[in-house]
């Protein structure tokens, strides 16, 4: 009898070791097909849409500048005409349409005041602020200081 | 904001308050000024003095200014490398800008001298409907790393300084990463200004 109780307990433990070898071996292969998908070209490809989709996205963005002058006597508009004028020589109408540049506010005390432009051309802005040399015959030099995601962050940074 | 930036291509005529005025307010330690004939450190400021020599001809064994050489004909390049090498950086003119080949580029990953990019040379280039072929081309050695650049504004007035923002975002938009337009900012100017003995 206890020969035979033997073999039955090989032969359970063959069983319960083979499925083991088994199980062991589909959870490889899942884990080496799950490495694979995360690193493959389509995932790439689906993050590098989601960041497009989010750079091309069509928030506002705020920022405060400064402009360094020897008098800031100059009205909001001039300011905004100079800086579309700049933009449209640099990029061109269409990307200055979707800039959608707008001067919304200019303190004369302190200099500073905040732009408003659609997040994505963010960097063409930037670049164009640098270039503009001139306001109404006054020479000056418009200095970006800081971009924010709201106005009223733009505001509190700008009586700063 | 950090005040860490250099420009070294700065041609005013006139040291005047407006200008140290306008470069602490964007961020500028040093200025490397043509023509300047000493050493200033006014109000924090580092002013630098500056030589542009054309025509391939730089002395030998002259410090005290920094020594640009303009390339206006890229034919010279082939000969005079080691005239080349007296120098602490390069400038290139329209005509090079315009056009360079693979060829040339690689004199000056050869010699090792960085070769100097001036914000409103490129634009004025962009403005007369040239084609900037040459730049590109340049652009793409120095993101390889073969090529060093140094970016800076070629201002003639206090009022045509463009801030460091501004020059990153040109840049970035004209391909380059964001880690080599910086490194074309603030390390290699530094490496420049050492090279020609004076302290940053």
């Amino acid at each position: 009898l206890i020969p035979e109780l033997l073999l039955v307990v090989a032969a359970v433990s063959l069983i319960l070791a083979l499925s083991a070898i088994y199980i062991a071996f589909i959870a490889i292969r899942r884990c080496r097909l799950l490495y694979k998908a995360l690193t493959s070209k389509s995932i790439k490809k689906y993050i590098k849409t989601v960041h497009e989709k989010r750079s091309k996205s069509s928030k506002k963005r705020y920022m405060v500048f400064e402009i360094i002058a020897s008098a800031c006597n100059i009205k909001k508009e001039v300011i905004e005409e100079a800086i579309k004028a700049e933009f449209k020589e640099l990029f061109g109408n269409l990307e200055m349409a979707k800039a959608n540049i707008s001067v919304l506010f200019f303190d004369q005390k302190t200099c500073r005041g905040v732009i408003r432009f659609r997040s994505a051309s963010r960097p063409k802005v930037l670049a164009t602020l640098g270039l503009v040399n001139e306001l109404n015959g006054v020479k000056v030099v418009i200095n970006p200081l800081r971009v924010t995601g709201t106005l009223n962050k733009a505001f509190k940074y700008m009586k700063k | 904001m950090l005040n860490m930036y250099i420009d070294t291509c700065v041609e005013t005529k006139e040291i005047n308050a407006d200008l140290i005025k306008i470069a602490k307010k964007l961020g500028y330690v040093t200025l490397a000024i043509e023509g300047l004939t000493k050493y200033k450190e006014v109000e924090g400021i580092k002013l630098i003095p500056r030589k542009t020599y054309t025509n391939l001809e730089i002395p030998q064994g002259i410090r005290g200014h920094i020594k640009v050489l303009e390339i206006r004909n890229i034919d010279y390049l082939k000969r005079k490398t080691n005239i080349i090498k007296r120098a602490n950086s390069i400038e290139l003119g329209y005509a090079v800008l315009k056009r360079l080949t693979d060829k040339q580029v690689r004199i000056f990953q050869v010699t090792k001298v960085p070769v100097e990019l001036r914000i409103y040379d490129i634009i004025e280039v962009a403005r007369k409907g040239g084609q900037l072929n040459g730049l590109f081309k340049l652009l793409r050695y120095a993101e390889l790393g073969k090529v060093e650049i140094v970016l800076c504004s070629g201002a003639k007035d206090a009022y045509e300084l463009i801030p460091p923002k501004s020059i990153i975002n040109f840049m970035l938009e004209l391909g380059l990463s964001e880690v080599t337009v910086l490194k074309a900012l603030l390390n290699v100017p530094k490496h420049v200004i050492r090279g020609a003995g004076f302290d940053t």
